[in-house]
């Protein structure tokens, strides 16, 4: 087997750092890190990885990848870190539509078959005041993995 | 029953593991049992949770029966840089989760350990998740494999 999630999340961060309009208000687009706290909004994380078998032949295995993204905004101003603002500021709505944008029908790696976007929830978590909003963006892409 | 018990088919598949050229290039710690991180050295693989299945292939009695096998791999990584532990570093040659992940998947997907498997297993899933409260300094693997063990005959 040849199986590398490396070389699909790098090509995952490459796809988003290469987005012009992500590039332009995203202030770090990272993997792994799932600290909230330290972050600086907006921001784009690359995190979970699942897996699963979807069929196999005696040459190869064919592989479905979800993978989830988070994202997140601040703003202290009511509903603005949701919305955003006609200022100019960016919501966790346009953020995880921008993501879609950005990914949706790119081939990852080596994966077969253009990306799918399974779901993109804009309320996945968020602080009590909505001062802090959490999206979850959730993409699939199917590999073959030869034997 | 099937030819092998639990214990001898996680043993076979410890063994793989344990045997596979890139695992075995940088798991500091190869075990059976539990996930349980306070005990562990990182980078690990721990072989858990056998789950027998056994399901009768005919109605009458004294037929054919067909057991399953489920297995369960954990893997762990640690690291104080969250993206190290995530997806390792190039320059420092330390691995994340996400290539051990894949480490355990190439060892073990479509292999059938030594004949504890009448046919190669099946990749159920696999998931990579961080520990809470880490940070994401901790992450953590879960690969869940089935396969059939054996058919025979149930008692009449």
């Amino acid at each position: 087997m040849n199986i590398d999630n490396k070389e699909i999340l790098d090509n995952i961060l490459e796809t988003l750092r290469s987005d012009p309009k992500l590039s332009s208000y995203v202030k770090r687009i990272s993997h792994g890190d799932m600290s909230v706290s330290r972050k600086i909004f907006p921001f784009i994380d690359v995190g979970n990885f699942h897996i699963s078998q979807d069929k196999a032949t005696t040459g190869s295995v064919v592989l479905t990848y979800m993978i989830e993204i988070i994202a997140g905004t601040k703003s202290l101003a009511p509903g603005v870190a949701r919305e955003g603002a006609e200022c100019g500021v960016v919501g966790i709505v346009e953020l995880c539509d921008d993501i879609c944008d950005a990914l949706r029908g790119r081939a990852f790696g080596r994966c077969f078959e253009p990306a799918q976007i399974a779901s993109a929830d804009p309320n996945h978590t968020g602080s009590d005041d909505e001062t802090t909003r959490i999206g979850l963006v959730v993409i699939t892409c199917r590999l073959r993995a030869p034997l | 029953m099937g030819t092998f018990s639990g214990k001898e088919i996680a043993e076979k598949v410890l063994s793989c593991l344990k045997a596979d050229a890139a695992l075995s290039g940088y798991v500091k710690k190869f075990s059976a049992g539990g996930i349980d991180a306070a005990r562990n050295i990182f980078p690990f693989v721990s072989v858990s949770a056998i789950e027998n299945e056994a399901e009768a292939l005919t109605i009458g009695k004294a037929g054919q029966m067909r057991n399953d096998c489920a297995i369960r791999i954990y893997g762990g990584t640690f690291h104080t840089l969250p993206e190290t532990a995530h997806a390792g570093d190039e320059k420092s040659g330390a691995k994340g989760i996400l290539q051990l992940n894949a480490d355990i998947l190439n060892a073990v997907v479509m292999n059938d350990f030594g004949g504890a498997f009448e046919a190669p297993v099946k990749l159920l899933n696999s998931s990579t998740a961080h520990k809470s409260g880490s940070g994401g300094r901790s992450w953590a693997c879960e690969v869940s494999l089935s396969g059939m063990t054996a058919t025979d005959k149930q008692s009449a």
